[in-house]
C-alpha cells in the first residue's frame, strides 16, 4: 500500500484540475430566486407576470407542486441544460419529499428554451409532452413574442399538473391536457418504482450513519464538514439545508435529475 | 499511587478513549460515503435502464423509414445486448459506452431522413431520448463526485489507514469518450 510521495502528488493536483474545471465550466453563477416569475431578461409583460403568478400560487395552494419561470438574457457559454439543474437544485424547487417542481428557463441571446422537471413529476411530465408544450411556445419565440410564448408555455405546465390532480385553479384559461404518444409501458414504472423504493433505502441509511456520526462526534468534525460532505447530500433531496435559511421564499427543498426537454429556436 | 501517577494513568484512558472515537468515526465516514456511492450509482442504473427500454420503440420507428440502413441497427441492437450482459460496474459503464457512440451513429443516420423528422411518434422518442442522455449526464455527475469523495478520503491520511479494515477498494469513475459526448445532442 506504500505510494511515493511524488504519485500522491500528482494525483492530488489532477484532483485539483479536475475540481477547478468543473467550478469555471459553469460559467453562469445561479440567479437569487425573486419569485414564482424570474425576469431576469425583461421580456414578459405585467399583465402576464400578474396572471402567472396568480395561476402558480393556485396551483401550489391546492397541489403542493411548485412552478417557477427564469429568464435569462444570456448564458455566458454555459448549456441550458447544465445551468437549468443547477438552478433546479440550488432553489430546491418542489416540496422536499416529492420533488414535485418544474423550471421553465427562456435563454434569450442562445435563443433556447428548457422545461426542467422534478423527479416526482416525471410521470405527469414526461420528455415528450414537455416537447410538445415547448413546440407550442417556439413559434412565439420565433417572432419574439417571448411574453406570450411563456404564458402559453407555463398555463400548459400548470394545466398539466391541475388536471392530473382534478383541481380547478380560478379564472385558469380552457386547456385540453397532452398525452404522450410514447409512454412507458407498465413494467417498466414498476421497474422504475423498485428502483426508486432501493434508492429511498440507501439515502435513508445513509442518514442514519451521518446521525451517529453527529451524536458521536469527534474532534475531526471540523474535517468532516469541510470535505464537501454536505453538498454530498444535498444533491439527494436536499437534506443538507444549504437553502433552507438563506434569503429565498418560496421552496420547499425539491430536486431534479435532468428530466425534461429543451428546444432552440 | 502517587497523585502523579494517577493523572498519568487518567490521561492516557482519555488518549485511548479519543483516538477510538476517532477511529471508529473514521470508519463509520468511509461507510457513509460508500453507501452515498451506491445510492448514486442506483440512480445511474436508473437511468441507463431508461435508455435501455428506449431503444426497441427507437429502432423500430427509425426502421420504419430507413430499412436498408441495416448496420447501423445490428450495431445498436448488439451494443444493446452487451449491456445486458455487463456485471460490474466497470462493465456497465464500458458497455454503455460503445452503447452511446452506437446510438450517436444511429441518430446521424436519421438526420438523413425529413420524413422520419417529421413524424410525430418519432420526435417525441427523440425528446425521451435526449431527456434520458440528459438525466445520464446529471447523474454520471454526481455518481463521479460521490466516488471522488470516497477515493479521495480513503486515499488520504487517516482515512487510508481505516480503510483496509472496512475493506473499502477505490472506486471506478463513470468517464465518457468524446466520441460519445455528442450523443445528447439532438437538434431541432
Amino acid at each position: 500500500m506504500k505510494r511515493s510521495v511524488t504519485v500522491n502528488v500528482v494525483l492530488l493536483m489532477s484532483l485539483m484540475v479536475t475540481f477547478l474545471s468543473t467550478v469555471l465550466a459553469h460559467a453562469v453563477s445561479v440567479p437569487k430566486y425573486q419569485s414564482y416569475i424570474n425576469d431576469f431578461a425583461g421580456v414578459i409583460e405585467p399583465a402576464h407576470q400578474q396572471k402567472l403568478s396568480r395561476f402558480i400560487a393556485g396551483l401550489e395552494e391546492k397541489t403542493g407542486a411548485e412552478v417557477a419561470v427564469l429568464t435569462m438574457l444570456d448564458l455566458e457559454g454555459d448549456t441550458i441544460e447544465d445551468f437549468a439543474v443547477r438552478t433546479f437544485n440550488t432553489w430546491k424547487i418542489g416540496k422536499k419529499d416529492k420533488d414535485n417542481g418544474v423550471l421553465l428557463v427562456v435563454a434569450i441571446k442562445e435563443r433556447r428554451a428548457r422545461i426542467e422537471v422534478g423527479y416526482g413529476l416525471e410521470p405527469l411530465l414526461t420528455d415528450g409532452i414537455c416537447g410538445v408544450i415547448l413546440d407550442k411556445m417556439i413559434p412565439f419565440f420565433k417572432s419574439e413574442w417571448y411574453s406570450q410564448g411563456i404564458y402559453t408555455g407555463t398555463v400548459a405546465i400548470i394545466n398539466q399538473i391541475a388536471s392530473a390532480n382534478n383541481i380547478n385553479i380560478s379564472e385558469f384559461p380552457e386547456v385540453s391536457p397532452i398525452h404522450d404518444p410514447s409512454k412507458s409501458s407498465g413494467l417498466v414504472k414498476i421497474f422504475k418504482g423498485i428502483f426508486f423504493l432501493l434508492f429511498m433505502l440507501i439515502v435513508v441509511s445513509s442518514r442514519f450513519g451521518l446521525l451517529q456520526y453527529l451524536l458521536f462526534g469527534s474532534m475531526m468534525r471540523g474535517a468532516y464538514w469541510s470535505s464537501g460532505q454536505r453538498g454530498g447530500f444535498n444533491q439527494f433531496g436536499g437534506f443538507g439545508g444549504s437553502g433552507f435559511g438563506g434569503g429565498f421564499g418560496g421552496f420547499g427543498g425539491g430536486s431534479s435529475g435532468g428530466g425534461g426537454a429543451s428546444r432552440s429556436w | 499511587m502517587s497523585k502523579g501517577m494517577k493523572i498519568f494513568l487518567i490521561a492516557i484512558v482519555a488518549l485511548v478513549v479519543i483516538a477510538a472515537i476517532n477511529i471508529v468515526s473514521g470508519m463509520n465516514k468511509i461507510i457513509t460515503l460508500e453507501e452515498t456511492v451506491k445510492a448514486s450509482w442506483a440512480q445511474v442504473e436508473n437511468v441507463l435502464q431508461r435508455r435501455f427500454d428506449l431503444i426497441p420503440n427507437l429502432v423500430e420507428t427509425v426502421k420504419g423509414y430507413a430499412a436498408h440502413e441495416k448496420e447501423v441497427f445490428v450495431e445498436v441492437t448488439n451494443a444493446r445486448s452487451k449491456v445486458a450482459q455487463a456485471g460490474s460496474i466497470s462493465e456497465k459503464i464500458e458497455a454503455n459506452q460503445s452503447l452511446s457512440s452506437a446510438l450517436s451513429r444511429l441518430m446521424v443516420v436519421v438526420e438523413r431522413y425529413p420524413q422520419l423528422q417529421a413524424n410525430q411518434n418519432f420526435m417525441r422518442l427523440q425528446d425521451e431520448l435526449a431527456g434520458t442522455e440528459n438525466r445520464i449526464a446529471v447523474e454520471r455527475r454526481r455518481y463521479n463526485e460521490a466516488v471522488k469523495r470516497f477515493n479521495t478520503y480513503i486515499r488520504r491520511i487517516p482515512g487510508r489507514f481505516y480503510a483496509p479494515w472496512v475493506g473499502a477498494e477505490q472506486l471506478p469513475y463513470f468517464e465518457i469518450d468524446e466520441g460519445a459526448k455528442q450523443a445528447p445532442k439532438v437538434s431541432f
